[in-house]
């Protein structure tokens, strides 16, 4: 996956869990944990969701590296 | 990647791809003659398969309902139980708690499908031997397994509401699906998207190798032509229905 990111980092600055992250940007615990473990890349719309609710700039938490990409379905 | 190696490529592909061809060819043909030449022996065993599935399905309805209701439930206590113990910070631990109710759910999901299967059989088997305890057993098979599995569903889903609070929809109401997909976000739905593609690349291999089997069963036996109606028209609604979808898809 060549998107990284500083969720998890982020989402302790604030204080809460995966659940309560859910809860602000509105989606499931379940899609909070695979963002932060690089298992699934958010739209744009959620990155922007994301970085507003952390009070940053998408660039600090999301990342992109050339690398092999696994669109493969 | 250059042109050149594409090309390369390319003819590579188209090479394996004959060779393919002509391997199943080979392989249906000797098959299909095979079958021709023992057509009296393949039919006797084809047969004997047949009836004693007929004869046994009421057994094994009964079996399969008791097994996997009795697991649906016990996984379904077990997730209970675990999800009252969550202290809502453990991310391992309802990952690992999700996995366990979707296991259970499948479970129940295959049940179902066994026991539509197996409870229409042994309705065979009570009709021709005009039989009506072989007839009401599966009917009455089939409506407990209709009753507890839309009750177990309906206990699965509010297990999963507990655990996702985002989540809307009841199993008893008539738009679950719409709802439930709703109230998905778009992780879940790719999820969705994912899974469903994927089934529809194996239904797509299914269909033609289901065709190929009712093609050398009927050399040797008479099966009617139910089963090649019945492929035909689950065949083109699959192909039809994806094809329409992703011309909407494009349209939007």
């Amino acid at each position: 996956m060549p998107l990284y990111n500083r969720l998890k980092e982020y989402r302790a600055r604030l204080g809460v869990n995966q659940q309560e992250m859910g809860k602000l940007v509105g989606v499931s615990r379940q899609t909070i944990s695979l963002i932060e473990r690089g298992d699934y890349s958010p739209s744009v719309t959620l990155a922007l969701k994301i970085a507003s609710v952390c009070q940053t700039s998408v660039e600090k938490i999301f990342w992109y590296e050339e690398g092999e990409d696994d669109g493969e379905i | 990647m250059t042109e050149k190696s594409e090309k390369k490529n390319s003819k590579k592909s188209l090479l394996l791809f004959l060779l393919m061809l002509f391997g199943c060819m080979l392989i249906g043909g000797i098959i299909g003659g095979w079958m021709t030449i023992q057509q009296d022996s393949v039919k006797q065993y084809m047969e004997w398969i047949c009836n004693t599935i007929q004869k046994w399905s009421p057994w094994m309805a009964v079996l399969i309902t008791i097994a996997g209701m009795v697991l649906t439930i016990l996984i379904y206590i077990q997730c209970k139980r675990s999800v009252d113990f969550w202290n809502g910070e453990d991310e391992e631990y309802i990952e690992k708690l999700e996995k366990k109710c979707s296991i259970g759910q499948i479970i129940l999901i295959i049940t179902m499908i066994f026991i539509y299967s197996f409870d229409a059989i042994a309705m065979l088997e009570g009709v021709e031997g005009e039989n009506v305890k072989w007839i009401a057993v599966p009917v009455i098979d089939l409506l407990i397994v209709m009753a507890l599995s839309t009750f177990m569903q309906h206990k699965y889903v509010n297990l999963i509401k507990k655990i996702n609070p985002e989540k809307r929809g009841s199993v008893v109401e008539f738009n679950f699906k719409k709802t439930w997909m709703k109230s998905c976000d778009e992780q879940e739905r790719m999820a969705i998207y994912r899974s469903s593609y994927r089934s529809f690349q194996v239904m797509q291999g299914a269909f033609p190798i289901c065709w190929c089997i009712l093609l050398l069963l009927s050399l040797c036996m008479n099966i009617g032509v139910i089963p090649f109606l019945m492929i035909g028209v689950l065949w083109i609604l699959h192909t039809i229905t994806y094809c329409l979808e992703s011309l909407k898809v494009y349209d939007r």
